[in-house]
Parts: C-alpha cells; structure tokens; sequence
C-alpha cells in the first residue's frame, strides 16, 4: 500500500492507495502515532485510491478509532469505493465512524 | 280489485216474469253454472298446485345456491388464511414476517462479521505489540554488543597487564595472577554475551514466528462476507417478489370468489323475484265461483216459485255475476316483472362458468 501522509494545520490527511492488507501495519503506525499528538486534532483517510481491504486492514482502522476515541480526536474516513464500500458496509462501519461519501 | 261494469240491461231481463220455455232456460243456465264452477274449482286446484310445486322447485334450487354460497365463503376464508399465511416463514418454531426474517438474516451475517474484526482488531494489537517487543530486543542485543565490545578491551587489557607482569619479574608475579583473573572473567563475560545474543535471537524467532501466526488469524477476506450479503439480498428479493405474486394470485382467487358470491346471491334474489304471486288470481277465481253459485242459488229460488217475481237480492246476485275480477289482469299483474327476474337469474347462471373457468 502507498501511503501518503500531510498534515495542514491541526489536520491529518493520509492518502492511501493499492491494497491495504496486514503487512500494511507497520507503515499504518504513522497514523496511529497521530492519535497520540496533541498537535492533531482531526484525522482523515482517503480511500479513494484503495483498491482492496481486508479484515486486518478494517481491525487497523478498529484501534485507530479507539486511540482517537480515547484521545478525543476526530476520525473521518473518505471516499470509499468498490470493494472498500462494500466491505464497510457489511461490516457496519456507518455505525462506528464518520464516512464521507 | 278490478272489476266488469255492471250490465243493468241483463239484469232487468231475468227481472221480468217468466214462461216454461224462460224456465228451461234457467235450468239449462244453472246446469251450465255448475260446469262452470266445477271448472273454476278445477282450475284454482291446478293454479295452486302448479304454485306449491314451482314454488317447492324453487326452493330446492334455493338451498343449493345457499350451499354454494357457504362452501364459497369457507373457501374465500381458507384462501385469506393461505393468504396471510404466505406472508410468514416458519423459522425455529416461530412464523416470522420476511422484514424480520430478513433483519434476523442481516443480523446473523454483521454478527459473522464483528467476530472476524474483533479478532483481526485483537490479532493486530498483539502485531504491535510484538514490535514493541522486537524493538525491545534490538535494544537488549545493542547492549549486549556493548559489553562484548567492553569485555574486549578489559580482556585486551589484562593481557596487556600479563606482559608488563613478566617484564617486572619477580615483583610481578602477583599481578601476573590478577592479570590471569581478568582474563578469566572476560572470557566468561563473552561466553555469557554469546548466550545472550543466542537467546534474544531465539526469542526474535519466535516473535516472527508468532507475528506469522496473528497475520493468518487478523486476515479474513471479506470478500465472501460481502458476497453472501449480495446473494441473501437477491435471495430475499425473489422471495419478496414469489410472495407478491402468491398474494397477488390469492388476492385474484378471492375477488373471483367474492365476484361468484355476488352472481349466486343475485341468482337466489332473481330466483325469488321469478315466483309469480298467484293468490290474487286465485282468489278472483273463488269469489267468481261464490258469485256463480250465488246466482244459481237464485235461480234455483225462482224456479221453486215460479209465480213468485224475482226479488231485488236476484237482481243484485245477476249484476254481481256481470261484475267479475277481471282475471287476465290479475294473470297479468302476477307475471309481472317474473321474467326480467328470470331472464336475470339465466344470465348470472350462465356467468359462472366463466367465472370457474377464469
């Protein structure tokens, strides 16, 4: 997965692309670690590029949202298609996050 | 009732004084409204037979229709049951609309699901925290690489030490022994390094290892999931739409029922209708009869007396006998209308089977 990562004042913007699989989660680390700044307040992932998900990625975006949660940041997650959309609305996700269609 | 104008000018006849031959004829005359009584006997006996027995014929058909009409009505009641009864799924002894069926369905499905994250999630939380541990242990290992480089200088050292001891001679054999104890415990220091650096490769191995593991546990591909989602949508579609056309067909079946009551219903009404009313006839036949036998008794009184004029109760009995119910009106208001009802009745009888057939 490409990730790409800039931060425009107290925002986060991480632009993925490709497949975002286990593998990923060493190079997700770096949104993860944003939770935890106090400089962030708002995070947000572009899916628009992503191409496929799996359950590893979706359990990645699961500890994201309970680090922001408890570090009282925002969390959007945009611009989903194909697959992605499917896979995250089988699993619900309009319940546990802030999509931005 | 309707009846004849008198005729004043016959009666004045028979009020006049009368010969033998005006006698015969009287005779002749009560002899013929005798006949004519027994014929008008006849007649009611035949009108009101013919009556009981039309009427008897029309309320055997009458019951059948009625027959007809409740077997239709337990039919329309069995078919609202099926009906309702198609709009449920039997599902662990419960009949459950298809909303719940499907929001069951739904929820079996996102539970499958939240099963796969919650473990994916846990799965990819021991990930990190194994690289916090893999990071732990490259920290240990630098250590250890630092004391091995440190236990390298102190075992340069004392061999430095041994060779200063040799050149003081006598005076540096005990610090030739020393020298031989620092030796001694480098040596052991970077035997112990070794065991350390063999453990913590061990223990990086293993954390691999395990992270492998967690990689095969936290990756499901949800592809299947979403693919089964798709095939229960379609399949709850198409059980929507059997169920719409079930209903539709039950709906049909019922108005089509609800459309052969009303016809039977309109039978039985038209059936009633078509009876024709014939006690009006019947009794203008009898006060016919009772004028006739009147007058016959009257005549009979002036034949007893023949020198006796007729009296004014003969001249009234002759206009009486003039003045009858005038029958073909009575036939003729009875009949009424009976064959619109009856032509009515035909009609929706020959409906039917087109309704059966349809």
């Amino acid at each position: 997965m490409e990730c790409h990562i800039e931060t425009t004042g107290n925002t986060l913007v991480a632009r993925l692309a490709g497949q975002f699989i286990f593998s990923d989660h060493a190079q997700f680390k770096q949104i993860l670690n944003a939770a935890t700044d106090a400089a962030i307040q708002h995070i947000r992932i572009d899916f628009s590029r992503v191409e496929f998900i799996d359950s590893a990625g979706l359990g990645m975006l699961l500890l994201l949202r309970d680090s922001c949660d408890k570090n009282k940041k925002a969390l959007t997650l945009a611009r989903p298609v194909g697959q992605v959309k499917k896979v995250f609305d089988v699993s619900k996700f309009e319940h546990l996050f802030t999509l931005e269609m | 009732m309707q009846t004849s104008p008198v005729d004043n000018n016959l009666a004045e006849q028979y009020l006049t004084p009368h010969s033998s031959e005006q006698e015969k004829a009287l005779l002749e005359v009560c002899g013929v409204l005798d006949v004519s009584v027994g014929a008008l006997r006849v007649i009611q006996n035949v009108l009101a037979g013919s009556v009981k027995e039309q009427g008897a014929s029309l309320h055997e058909w009458e019951k059948k229709l009625i027959r007809i009409r409740e077997q239709m009505t337990q039919f329309i009641a069995e078919f609202s049951d099926q009906l309702a009864h198609s709009q449920q799924i039997a599902f662990e002894q419960q009949q459950l609309s298809l909303a719940d069926y499907n929001a069951l369905l739904s929820e079996t499905l996102a539970h499958s699901v939240d099963t796969t994250l919650f473990v994916s999630k846990r799965a990819i939380m021991m990930v990190y925290m194994m690289d916090e541990v893999m990071s732990a242990l490259s920290g240990i290992s630098a250590f250890v690489d630092q004391v091995k480089s440190i236990n390298k200088q102190a075992n340069m050292l004392a061999v430095n030490a041994s060779i200063e001891a040799v050149r003081a001679g006598q005076a540096g054999q005990n610090f030739a022994v020393v020298a031989r104890e620092v030796k001694q415990i480098a040596e052991d220091i970077k035997e112990l390094s070794g065991g350390l650096h063999k453990q913590i490769r061990d223990i990086s191995e293993n954390v691999t290892a395990a992270s492998g593991v967690l990689e095969e546990v936290a990756t499901v591909d949800l592809n299947a999931a979403v693919a089964n989602k798709e095939k229960m949508d379609d399949m709850l579609d198409r059980l929507v739409a059997q169920q719409k056309s079930t209903a539709h067909m039950l709906g049909g079946k019922s108005e089509e029922h609800e459309l052969m009551l009303a016809s039977l219903q309109s039978i039985i009404s038209s059936l009633q209708k078509s009876q024709p009313d014939m006690r009006p006839l019947c009794s203008g036949l009898d006060e016919i009869a009772e004028r006739q036998c009147e007058l016959k008794k009257s005549l009979e009184v002036i034949l007893q007396n023949p020198d006796t004029p007729p009296d004014q109760h003969f001249a009234e009995s002759v206009a009486k006998s003039f003045a009858q119910p005038n029958l073909e009106e009575l036939l003729s208001d009875a009949l009424a209308g009976k064959e619109i009802a009856l032509s009515l009745a035909m009609q929706n009888i020959r409906h039917i089977p087109h309704i059966i057939k349809e």
